[in-house]
């Protein structure tokens, strides 16, 4: 979590999802999936040490990057086709090795770190900018989510919409909600179900009924309307998910009436097990669906988050492409999975935080009012 | 001042304290007044939760009896938990279901009992973030029972949904302390976290079949009036609390102005009754200046009328032209000057007043000598014997000669005249408790009782002879007065009387 604010990348994921300049002052594609950039002449350490070639070298390195020097600029390239070379460098961040530390070019520096917590302090002091961050880590979930009521804690990022009643009438805190990253969907077993057979059941899962009963309001339906279809005949489909997805499964067997088939409830590691032995028909998933360009890249052939071996030649030569709608259209034609909702992205903050956005990728913007 | 002070001690303090103790009692109704309100409030919310639970459990059993003997009564079950959230995770439990998918707060002895055919319920736990409860109803058919971990999330909203006034709260308490709802927001850690709060204890007293607090110090450290419930079905306990500060500030507020009023009103009842006192007062004064007026033209018209008669037999012999008469003539003029003379100084003396700045060191032996040998003239004419005694030490005191002697002088004049012939009057000195005093003692007929009490009071002197016009006592009091002491009478008749002058004794350097 801390990592954005100690860390910088080249190029980063911009607030409408589209890669932009980072360390970076401008950049460009290259020919074989490579991206050639030009270093910002004032980004510098936490040290004060300018940033040169040999540190982005070696901090991309740890990510398989290779870089080449060129007339003033860098080139990055990787073996890794099957994500967008932009992508792969924004998830590098580029470091400095001081003795046992890494110094970053962001606006924080750790100054303590052990199991339990680590802080951060700005570096240069900006006004009533939040000028020291403490990030305490505990067991659960619901520890810190005590632990926040209780008053240790002033923000509590990505809050589980059950826990929000216990915020009222607490006036310290506020409750904020930003469009969320990650869907509730259903994913299909692809050697089970054919085309046809999937795109009539996305038809008959994405409906108001099927998203209230099984999250409530505080779960956005997909901007795409569908008409609503019944489920294609056929066998029961047995649903498989884990606890926090228990309601969700019941739901969707219900929704599909006659072909509902066993709902199974499985613990983390049992469930990727009978992922990857193919032993289900549905399954409730949490898939990544902003920026597009993430949701998209997971679902070319070969990829490494491509758990359920999609495929789709069209899907993979949009990407190849660069063209994310495309994609993502031919991902509609041909689904891997049913869209339900998106559930907000809730974020609990002291009252006296103000920002224009709460995520946490903002939190350097964050005010403190007096 | 000192009036006003009379008035507020003979009028204010009784006002004030039935006016306190009246406050005290109209104190004491608001709070158990406040104390009744949350009382039923806590009992309503209580009733209201055990409806809650009675109704789940209802809708259970229905469901147990028309679904749990079904063939796809575990499906049919499972669909349930959709429509009806708050009964949680319904499900068909028999002897070969998994014991992880059992109801997790019933014990084996429990599961049996309910496959049985009777009807079982756990205590109340804390599932995830909410209260919960497992329970368990027949199905009608053998070894099989309907289950339901139910979830009393509800229970928390009605909790949290009670406010009383600006800032009062419920709380509800499992069979063991334990926080499981609050409508406080900073209590609610302790609902997740299981830390025992302030009021468990409160709680605790209840369930063990005692009584908890009605006022208490919360979590938070203030004062609470607190009402208490108890459901004895499930153990939990309702506390229903409010600051003591906002529930008595109605009571308050009427106090404040009962105060008020009442405060305006002694305030006008004192100013009135000052008023009328130094009205009162000022007659009074007025009448007693008519009075002493009065008593001095008595005195002095007696006096002075004595005089001219004494003078009119002198004009009588005088205008017979016999010069046998003229040494009569002579001395009685000469001796009517003199009494005149003395007269005039007695009014005099009451004009002069005690001035600090005119104050001297004085040694009273030696006073005490000066004052013998002043009156020894007197007293030989009399015959009359004057005495000293001093003290064994040197006394010292501060004060106006003149006057002093004046005093003790007509003390000793008085003493002269009372003495028959031959008698002795003594001037003794002594030292008592940081005073010196001057005793002045005669042999003489001493004086009645009944007029000591009044003896040093204007114009009461009784002696019509002679210079006499009552003054010559209080005058002698006024200036003992004016220098910090006093003067005081013992006397016996038929044996004589003591006068003494006590002064507060202070060395010549101070």
């Amino acid at each position: 979590m801390a990592q954005p604010w100690v860390f910088e990348p080249l190029v980063r994921l911009g607030p409408d999802g589209v890669i932009v300049p980072a360390l970076a002052s401008r950049f460009a594609l290259a020919e074989h999936n490579a991206l050639r950039l030009w270093l910002r002449a004032d980004a510098k350490f936490s040290d004060g040490a300018p940033l040169t070639f040999e540190d982005v070298a070696t901090s991309l390195a740890q990510n398989h990057l290779r870089v080449a020097k060129e007339d003033g600029a860098v080139l990055v390239s990787s073996d890794d086709v099957s994500l967008p070379i932009d992508l792969l460098i924004s998830r590098a961040f580029v470091f400095r090795r001081s003795g046992a530390a890494y110094l970053g070019t962001g606006p924080f520096v750790p100054v303590e770190q052990d199991a339990a917590h680590i802080r951060l302090e700005r570096r240069n002091p900006a006004g009533r900018l939040v000028q020291s961050v403490s990030l305490l880590s505990y067991p659960k979930p619901q520890d810190a989510f005590a632990h926040t009521l209780k008053g240790d804690a002033d923000v509590l990022p990505d809050a589980d919409a059950r826990w929000l009643e216990f915020f009222e009438n607490v006036p310290r805190f506020r409750i904020e909600r930003e469009p969320g990253a990650h869907a509730n969907a259903i994913a299909f077993n692809l050697h089970h179900l054919s085309r046809t057979e999937r795109t009539d059941l996305v038809a008959a899962l994405r409906n108001d009924d099927l998203r209230r009963l099984s999250f409530g309001n505080d779960c956005q339906p997909p901007p795409q309307r569908l008409e609503f279809k019944p489920p294609p005949k056929g066998r029961p489909l047995d649903v498989l998910a884990t606890p926090i997805h228990e309601r969700f499964a019941l739901a969707v067997r219900r929704e599909l009436g006659g072909r509902g088939g066993s709902v199974q409830i499985l613990d983390v590691q049992d469930y990727f097990r009978a992922i990857r032995g193919g032993n289900f028909d549905l399954v409730a998933v949490r898939p990544i669906i902003w920026p597009q360009i993430t949701s998209v890249v997971n679902w070319r052939t070969g990829a490494a988050g491509n758990v359920f071996g999609y495929s789709n030649p069209e899907v993979d030569a949009a990407l190849d492409r660069r063209d994310w709608t495309a994609a993502q259209r031919a991902l509609d034609a041909d689904p891997p999975m049913a869209v339900v909702c998106t559930p907000s992205y809730v974020i609990v903050a002291d009252s006296r935080i103000t920002a224009a956005s709460y995520s946490l990728d903002t939190l350097p913007e964050w005010e403190v009012a007096n | 001042m000192r009036l006003a002070a009379l008035v507020a001690l003979s009028g204010l303090l009784p006002i004030a304290l039935l006016a306190g103790i009246g406050l005290q009692i109209v104190r004491r109704r608001g709070e158990n007044a406040s104390r009744e309100a949350l009382q039923a409030i806590a009992e309503q919310a209580a009733a209201r939760i055990a409806a809650y639970i009675a109704q789940q459990r209802e809708m259970l059993r229905a469901l147990g009896m028309a679904i749990g003997g079904e063939a796809d009564a575990a499906r049919r079950l499972a669909d349930v938990s959709l429509d009806a959230p708050s009964l949680g995770k319904v499900r068909l439990v028999t002897p070969e279901t998994p014991p992880a998918q059992l109801p997790p707060a019933l014990e084996p002895e429990q599961v049996a009992k309910a496959l049985s055919g009777a009807e079982v319920v756990s205590r109340t736990y804390l599932a995830d973030l909410a209260p919960a409860m497992d329970a368990c109803v027949p199905s009608g058919k053998p070894q099989r029972t309907v289950c339901s971990t139910l979830d009393l999330l509800e229970l928390q909203r009605q909790v949290q949904r009670i406010h009383v006034g600006d800032s009062g709260y419920a709380l509800a308490f499992d069979r063991t302390g334990r926080l499981l709802a609050a409508g406080a927001g900073t209590l609610r850690a302790a609902v997740l976290s299981g830390e025992p709060v302030a009021e468990s204890t409160g709680a605790l007293a209840l369930t063990g079949g005692g009584t908890a607090p009605s006022r208490l110090k919360s979590n938070s450290g203030a004062e609470v009036i607190a009402g208490w419930a108890y459901l004895p079905d499930l153990g939990w306990t309702i506390a229903v609390e409010q600051p003591v500060d906002e529930a008595l500030r109605g009571a308050r507020t009427a106090l404040f102005w009962l105060g008020v009023g009442g405060l305006a009103m002694l305030i006008l009842s004192v100013s009135l009754g000052v008023q009328q006192a130094l009205r009162m007062l000022a007659a009074l004064e007025l009448e007693e200046r008519f009075r002493t007026a009065g008593q001095i033209a008595a005195g002095i018209t007696h006096d002075l009328g004595h005089r001219l008669a004494i003078l009119k037999q002198t004009r009588e012999l005088a205008e017979t032209n016999d010069p046998s008469y003229m040494p009569r003539i002579r001395d009685s003029l000469g001796a009517e000057v003199e009494t005149l003379q003395r007269f005039v100084s007695d009014f005099a003396d009451l004009t002069r007043e005690a001035r600090l700045a005119d104050f001297m060191p004085l040694e009273l032996n030696a006073f005490a000598e000066s004052v013998r040998r002043s009156a020894e003239p007197y007293a030989a004419q009399a015959g009359v014997r004057v005495e000293l005694l001093p003290a064994p030490a040197e006394l010292w005191v501060r004060g106006d000669r003149y006057m002093l002697e004046r005093a003790a002088l007509n003390l000793a004049r008085n003493a002269i005249e009372a003495s028959p012939k031959g008698a002795r009057v003594a001037l003794k000195v002594t030292q008592d408790s940081g005073r010196g005093a001057l005793h002045v003692e005669d042999q003489g007929s001493g004086i009645a009782a009944a007029r000591l009490p009044a003896l040093f009071d204007s114009f009461t002197s009784t002696k019509r002879t002679g210079a006499h016009v009552g003054m010559g006592l209080p005058n002698v009091r006024r200036i003992a007065v004016a220098h910090g002491g006093n003067v005081t009478v013992k006397s016996e008749e038929g044996k004589g009387s003591e006068f003494t002058i006590a002064l507060p004794l202070q060395p010549p350097e101070a």
